[in-house]
């Protein structure tokens, strides 16, 4: 960028500015480039930016400051500021980027079976007998990556899910044999992820994943009896130990994994406490907020306060223990704070389900609201024409349009308002959350960056 | 002060330097459970992750 003299620097008003270890963390909620950490010397010169002082009368009160200063420094320095997106110039505005962002990953949800060896108390299937055929999955593999061919995707993430799709080992590996045979003659990459519940983790299994260079998402909800509350087999025992021993496989075969912790109100307390398991076992964690559903009625209602103070215990304890792996993301529900968009999710722009019986669902928190089938001509023109929320943007939600966050955000997941609010054209019932945990979260990144940049 | 001194840490830029020497196990959250391909950090940087959600 080319800065002269006269170039006024300017600031988008809902920039965040806080001060984390001596360091200033700068946050604009519409920046694609995350955010920003400076030190007192950088920052001195980016709080003399009042919209109408142009570089030259910034230039002038930092040669106060230092006389060796020349302009030439000063451009440097304001093209860093600017190549960061926390500043811009004149009509060179960030808000247009928002709306050409393009989806580049479909992300397919396999439904292979609606059995499950666990009755976890909130979770939104209707358990039935009820599994993928080979054929219905073999001529779904098929539809979407013509469907992909046919939208010009370079890339499918498939998610092999249930009930427990391990339960139906033998179709799912066949399968993702299929995937990958597709996947070179179509030169379409895959990502594949096994959504499991984490008990039939055994070594043979997760060898096999390896080998297969499969992903995995195992739940896990708390420590021993905790975790037992929620997530118990059929004749009611506790899951933890089999699911303990599961992740324990996954990391000696070296398997790429995640644990999701489902925060409903029987394990808000422990959350702190699973948190520092997981970081001294070095195992990335997401935090979701449990998701009333049809299913059953899980309760998270008037817990705000407690989800504000434990998630912030949560965190400090990460903080403490700064990773070199990206929370910004993961820490916070529906939260996305590393780039700004307008949609809290992919439902009806990249993301489809395909149930057991090949039946297509937007989300599979909307299993019994069919939207097409894999008989369908295109898979993804039936996703993107049937879209629940019928394209609805952040922008669309009255009590969201003078919201800081709005744009990582998005007003929550829409099922969830609807379910509470009756409608999804509004804020999420987490606003309260959300409001509170994001400066934390940013705080945290901030952090994160800190200790980073010593290393680089 | 010492305005050689300023420094300006940017997420997406370093990650993209550390992405080069650094491969570890990370997702991107964005749907709570997907993980970002060949465990190479992306999370921080959605510009960049092709996470399908």
């Amino acid at each position: 960028m080319k800065l002269f003299l006269q170039s006024v620097p300017l600031k988008h008003k809902s920039t965040f500015i806080d001060q984390v270890d001596n360091h200033f963390l700068i946050y604009n909620p519409l920046s694609q480039k995350g955010l920003t950490v400076l030190n007192q010397e950088s920052y001195f010169l980016f709080s003399k930016i009042n919209n109408k002082r142009t570089l030259q009368d910034i230039f002038k009160l930092a040669k106060k400051k230092d006389s060796k200063i020349n302009f030439s420094d000063i451009k440097k320095i304001f093209n860093n500021l600017y190549s960061s997106q926390i500043i811009y110039f004149g009509k060179d505005s960030l808000e247009p980027k928002l709306y050409k962002q393009k989806l580049n990953t479909p992300g397919v949800w396999l439904h292979l079976t609606n059995q499950c060896n666990l009755r976890c108390t909130y979770c939104y299937l209707h358990k039935t007998p009820g599994k993928m055929s080979q054929e219905i999955a073999n001529k779904a593999i098929e539809k979407i990556f013509k469907s992909a061919q046919k939208h010009n995707f370079k890339q499918i993430k498939f998610k092999l899910s249930g009930g427990e799709p391990l339960l139906e080992q033998k179709m799912l590996f066949r399968l993702v044999n299929k995937i990958k045979k597709l996947e070179d003659k179509t030169k379409i990459k895959t990502i594949i992820v096994i959504m499991s519940n984490g008990v039939l983790l055994t070594p043979t299994i997760c060898k096999k994943i390896k080998q297969k260079k499969l992903q995995v998402a195992v739940s896990l909800d708390g420590l021993n009896k905790v975790h037992d509350k929620t997530r118990v087999f059929v004749n009611g025992r506790g899951s933890f130990k089999q699911v303990e021993k599961g992740i324990d496989n996954l990391l000696k075969y070296k398997v790429l994994f995640n644990v999701s912790v489902t925060i409903t109100s029987k394990n808000i307390k422990n959350i702190p406490k699973l948190t520092k398991y997981l970081l001294e076992k070095n195992i990335p964690l997401v935090f979701n907020f449990y998701r009333e559903n049809p299913c059953v009625k899980e309760e998270l209602n008037n817990q705000d306060e407690k989800l504000i103070f434990y998630l912030k215990k949560a965190y400090q304890a990460i903080y403490k223990n700064a990773l070199p792996y990206g929370y910004i993301d993961r820490l916070l529900d529906r939260v996305v704070a590393s780039r700004p968009h307008l949609r809290p999710c992919g439902m009806g722009t990249n993301y489809l389900v395909i149930r057991h019986d090949g039946k297509l669902v937007n989300c599979q928190m909307l299993m019994e609201k069919p939207i097409g089938s894999i008989n369908d001509k295109d898979l993804i023109d039936t996703m993107i024409q049937k879209d629940f929320t019928k394209g609805i943007t952040v922008e669309d939600k009255t009590p969201c349009k003078n919201c800081q966050w709005k744009y990582i955000c998005c007003g929550g997941c829409p099922l969830l308002t609807l379910e509470k609010k009756g409608n999804y054209n509004t804020s999420t019932p987490n606003c309260a959350v959300y409001k509170a945990l994001i400066p934390e979260l940013l705080r945290l990144e901030a952090k994160r960056l800190i200790k980073l940049h010593k290393f680089s | 002060m010492n305005f050689k001194k300023a420094k300006v840490i940017n997420q997406a830029k370093l990650e993209k330097n550390i992405q080069k020497v650094v491969k570890v196990n990370s997702q991107c959250g964005d749907c709570g459970d997907c993980a970002c391909a060949e465990g190479k950090i992306k999370a921080s940087n959605k510009a960049d992750c092709d996470c399908a959600c």
